[in-house]
Formats: C-alpha cells, structure tokens, sequence
C-alpha cells in the first residue's frame, strides 16, 4: 500500500513538474494573445466611394453543400405558416427551403414583399495561405438618430473564436457593396449568412435568417397573429404560432 | 511519508496553477435558481450608475448593449460563475470565460478586463436575442437581471409601404431590469450610444412595445441552455407578443401593452402621487442625459464655424426622439395630475413642486436651468432639437433664428 502511495506520489508530482518545466521553456503558446495583421496589411485600402444604401433585394448567395446531410423542405412548414396567421397561402409539399419559395406561397395573401433590410450579414472565407478570416456587417447606432451599416474584420483563432483586425474609420463605416467584395474576392468563401427584415404590401412583418441561401428561422407578425419558424435547416425545424 | 505529502501538495499546486491560466476565470460554480437569485440582487444592490466610472471597471466605454453583456461577466468572474455566449461571428465556438487567448496577460482583473472588451466587440442589441430568451410577465421572471431590448427601431410609414424602398432602421436598445416595485413598476438602468466612458442612466419608460419574438423582456441562457430548445427554458413565454395589450378589436397598442405589464407585476395599485413621482424622475433623467448630447453638438457646431451639419453630424447630434419623448412624459404626467379646463402649460406649473424634486441642471459649467423651466419651455415648442442652432435655443432659453440649414429627419 505504502508502495502504491510512493509511486502515485512520484508519477503525479513528476508529472506536474514536467507540465511546469513545458510552461516555464517549452514552445511559446498558442494560444496567447494573437498577432492581429493591422488593416493595412489585412485588407485593401478604401478606393472607392461609400454607398450608404444596403437593400439586398440583391442576388441571393450560392447555396453552399451543407456538412450536415440534405437540407429540409419548406413545403411541410407552408401550412402551419397559413394556419398561424389565419391566411390561405398556397401549398407546395416540395418548395424548397428558400426566400423565394416562402414569397411564392404568401404573395396571394400579404402582396408582394416591398422592401428588405439586411440586419447583419457574416462571410467566411478561407486565404490562398489557408488562414480563415470572417466579416461581419451590421446597422450600429452612431448616436441619438443616426445609424450607420459597420463592417468588422475577424481572423480566427486555433479555438475557432474571432480575433478582431483593426480598420479604419473609412474602412468600416458604411463600406460600399465593392469594397465588401474586395476583401470577399481574397479568398474562398466558406459560408454566408445573413438576417433580414421586410414588409408585405398588406402590412406584415418579417423577419427572417438566411445560412448558405436557405432559410432557418423566419418569423412573420400580421393583423396582431405571429408565427415563429426556428431551426428550418434541421430535422427539428419547426413552426410555431404566436 | 512527509515527503511524499509533500510531493502531493507541491504537484496539486503546480498543476491546478497551471488550470488556472488556462482560462480568463475558472469556474467553480455553476448557474442554479440560488445563483440567478444573487445575481437578481447583485443588480439591483451593485450595478449602479457608476459601475464603469468607479473601483476595478473604470474606464470601460459603453453602449447600451455593452452595459448589459458587461454586467454579466462582472457578477459572473466575481463569483466564479461561467459566462457562455453565441459566437456572433457564425463560429461553431462559443464564446466563454474558458477561451485562453488571454493567458499572458496579467492579473485576473486585467484578463477580465481585455475579455470585455473584446465580448463588446462581438456584441450588440442584435446578438441579445441569441443569448437571452423571453419570458412570461410576472414577478417570478421579471426581475432584477432580465433584460429589457430590441435589436432594432423599423420606421415603416404608410409612404414606404406603398413606394417601396429601403427601410429605414434606428438602432436598437438594451437596458437591464433595476428593480419590480412592488406597485409593478419596472425600473431599468443603462448605457446610450454612441459608445462612450459615462454613468449609466435609470428610467420606468417602457418606450417601444414589443412585436418581433427577438425583442422584450428577456431572461440570460445559462450555457446548458444553448443546447435545449428554448420553449422548454424556464419561465419561456410568447405572451408578451401576443396576449398582452391587446383589445377586444384585436389591436395592440404600447399604453395598454404597459398598463397590462404593470397590472401582471404589481402587488398593489399605483397611487396617482406615486405615478407623478416617478414620472417625473424619468424626465429628470432624460434631461439630465440631454446635457452631454447638447454639449457635444455644440462643440462640433462651433468646430464647423456657421457651416450647415451634413447627414451624418445631424443624426448624431439632433434630437428629436428624445424631445419628443420628453414632452410625451410631461403630458403623461399632467394627465395623471388632473386639471381639466387648463392648458399644458397653466396645467404644467400646477406640478412645480413635483417638477421642483428634480434638482437643478448643470447645462454648462456655472450654468443650471429649473427642470420646471425647462418643461414649461418644451411644452411651448421652445426647445430646438436642431444641431445647427444655438446653444441657449437647444435649451429653450432663446428663439432660435431662422437658418437655412437642411434637415435630415
């Protein structure tokens, strides 16, 4: 007995004392406060002239293959979303999980969707040096009334979490749609998801998220009825009234 | 035998030092009913106006969202607690007190320092709904701690709607539950934008009602949460979308959606003196906020010597919504007081001393106006929220000129 607490003794304070020796001179680590490339370095200069507007009735993005099997159809969700806000939306078993899909079966009820707004918007993409970078675009409050469409820059670390990349004022604040693409371009894009929010000419609200061009949760308010819609992408999607 | 005790000892040290960079904090608690308990009295005892002006987190700027997230970590590191949110980032990660790129840096207080930092960063009122849930109204989920936002204001008018169009977008606000008086009043504290190093300011006006499910009172996900769905979280409800405020045509409107709140809060009827009270107190406080505003719009104004403000100077510096607010309190407050037959103004200075409980405001240095003098100004339309008027006529005490500069509201 007196044995085994030797050997236990041993192995866990030689193990602990080699752990210390790595700390104090092995390989520095990793995972200490990353080099951040400064903007300059990251990303390109601002060349061109800054568009405030940031409507993205625009071209949906590619559909990228999702890891994660075939993706759901909207079809068996079309119903639930009549029944929820009491409309007799048309049905298709096998519309597919896109924007367009869900506009089709609601035109006949709502009208059509008259504007749309992007809330925020990120982009992966992967440099030809294999580092990944992420962007991230919002509508940031810039004071009491104004508000201004900010993009920010991220790489990422070895635990997958965003290292902010500094940009300039210019940089950053309202980007105009070119500028954006520029920083996309150097590289290849991994994912795009984006949250919006739009209003039907008959008055309903929207609000929905759109991952790899498909939707994933989408939520409609009209004449005081809701429906929430989450995790569409999933095999436990489901749609429910509010 | 000593020295293998020894070995022990100096080998659980060694090793548990080791753990204990391996983290911005290493929790040795977990969120329970207790925790979320202390945390509800932490706010309403600890998180104080002056909280990032004073002791171990001066310094650090806030915007509304920050102030709330920010409040989180603080109680969270301060009592070994875990603090987990959504990579806002579209990462698979989760953001959390465990991520060690803060290892080198300093003490705990400086690591924790950085992560808030960074966590405001990735943050904003439209990350909230990702890392809170809504709940139902009652004084069991309503509580000091909850949260009270909305990712965004949606300005949809008829116009838009028939032309189509952008539309426009305000930002959005977050403030956090103070207190629930026991007459269902909900005190909330926070930060404004722009981001910036300030005291953070208190208030009762619930001024938005809420629609879309991502907006509201809301409670934090614990980390477990995240991987449950979220109608099985405790206290999840939709109520407050849906049933609260409506009539019996079916309609919503935000008098009758805080009517309702405060009937499900309270544990006794609010008093008209009560209601003159604290009404008063929100306008106090909004006026009170209005002075750096109008400070910094000054400064710029005289920066550009006579120039006219661009779009961008006028929506950071204009105020409308926060006068507007200000004068719809003031009517609130005269309406509550009773008075019919008389004026907004005859009305307005039957409440001097209730205005008077406000104390005078330092508008500049060496100067203070009367939040009286101040009402009976705004109720008379003297006050300018223009950026490109004067100074004395942003506070009601001169008529602004005419100018010719555009207005972008």
């Amino acid at each position: 007995m007196s044995n085994k607490r030797n050997l236990f003794a041993i192995v866990f304070g030689g193990a602990a004392l080699i752990g210390v020796a790595l700390h104090f001179f092995g390989a520095p680590k990793q995972a200490s406060e990353p080099k951040i490339p400064t903007a300059a370095e990251a990303v390109p200069a601002v060349d061109v002239s800054p568009t405030p507007a940031f409507n993205v009735a625009a071209p949906t993005p590619q559909p990228t293959p999702s890891p994660e099997g075939p993706i759901p159809l909207l079809g068996p969700q079309l119903r639930k979303i009549g029944d929820c806000l009491q409309i007799h939306n048309s049905l298709d078993d096998k519309a597919d999980l896109n924007f367009h899909s869900l506009q089709d079966s609601l035109r006949g009820e709502l009208g059509d969707l008259l504007a749309t707004d992007i809330d925020w918007q990120n982009v992966h993409f992967t440099l030809p040096n294999g580092e990944k970078r992420r962007l991230r675009i919002e509508i940031e409050g810039t004071g009491e009334e104004g508000s201004a469409r900010v993009l920010k820059l991220y790489g990422v670390d070895k635990e997958d979490l965003p290292i902010p990349i500094p940009l300039t004022e210019a940089q950053s604040k309202n980007p105009s749609t070119e500028y954006i693409a520029s920083i996309e371009n150097q590289g290849q894009v991994t994912l795009r998801e984006a949250a919006s929010h739009g209003v039907f000419s008959k008055g309903a609200d929207l609000f929905y998220t759109e991952r790899n061009g498909f939707l994933s949760d989408l939520e409609i308010s009209y004449e005081g009825k809701g429906v929430k819609c989450q995790d569409l992408q999933s095999s436990h999607g489901n749609c429910n009234c509010f | 035998m000593t020295k293998m005790l020894s070995s022990v000892v100096l080998g659980a040290l060694l090793f548990g030092a080791t753990l204990s960079h391996a983290a911005v904090w290493q929790e040795t608690q977990t969120w329970t009913p207790e925790w979320e308990q202390k945390y509800s009295q932490w706010v309403q005892n600890e998180f104080n106006e002056d909280i990032y002006m004073t002791g171990n987190y001066k310094g650090i700027p806030t915007d509304c969202s920050d102030a709330v997230y920010l409040g989180r970590i603080i109680f969270s590191y301060e009592n070994k607690l875990p603090f987990v949110i959504k990579d806002s980032t579209g990462g698979s990660s989760r953001l959390s007190n465990q991520m060690s790129r803060f290892d080198s840096t300093g003490d705990s207080l400086q690591r924790v320092r950085k992560f808030m930092n960074f966590v405001a960063d990735v943050t904003s009122t439209k990350t909230m709904p990702d890392d809170t849930y809504p709940v139902a109204i009652n004084r069991t989920y309503i509580r000091p701690g909850t949260v009270w936002s909305r990712p965004r204001i949606t300005k949809d008018n008829i116009w838009r709607k028939i032309i189509g169009g952008s539309v426009k977008e305000d930002p959005g606000h977050a403030e956090v539950v103070k207190e629930v008086t026991e007459t269902g009043v909900v005190n909330l504290i926070g930060s404004t934008v722009p981001k910036d190093l300030r005291m953070l300011n208190t208030t009762s006006s619930l001024v938005f009602m809420p629609i879309e499910t991502s907006t509201g009172f809301r409670n934090w996900k614990q980390p477990s949460f995240y991987s449950q769905a979220v109608e099985s979280l405790p206290g999840y409800s939709l109520e407050q979308f849906n049933t609260l405020g409506k009539r019996d045509d079916g309609r919503r409107n935000l008098k009758d959606w805080t009517s309702d709140v405060q009937d499900h809060l309270a544990l006794r009827e609010e008093s008209k003196d009560e209601e003159v009270i604290r009404q008063v107190a929100n306008v106090c406080s909004l006026v009170n906020a209005r002075v750096d505003i109008i400070k910094k719009s000054e400064a710029r104004r005289a920066a550009l010597g006579g120039q006219c403000m661009n779009a961008g100077d006028y929506d950071s510096y204009s105020t409308p919504s926060r006068d507007k607010r200000i004068k719809t309190t003031l009517k609130q407050i005269i309406d509550t007081a009773g008075g019919y037959g008389l004026t907004s103004a005859q009305r307005a200075k039957k409440l001097k001393p209730a205005l008077d409980s406000c104390p005078d405001i330092e508008i500049t240095p060496g100067q203070k106006i009367a939040l009286y003098d101040f009402s009976i100004a705004m109720l008379k339309n003297d006050v300018s929220s223009n950026p490109n008027d004067s100074f004395a006529a942003r506070w009601g005490l001169e008529t602004p000129p005419a100018n010719k500069c555009p207005k972008y509201e």
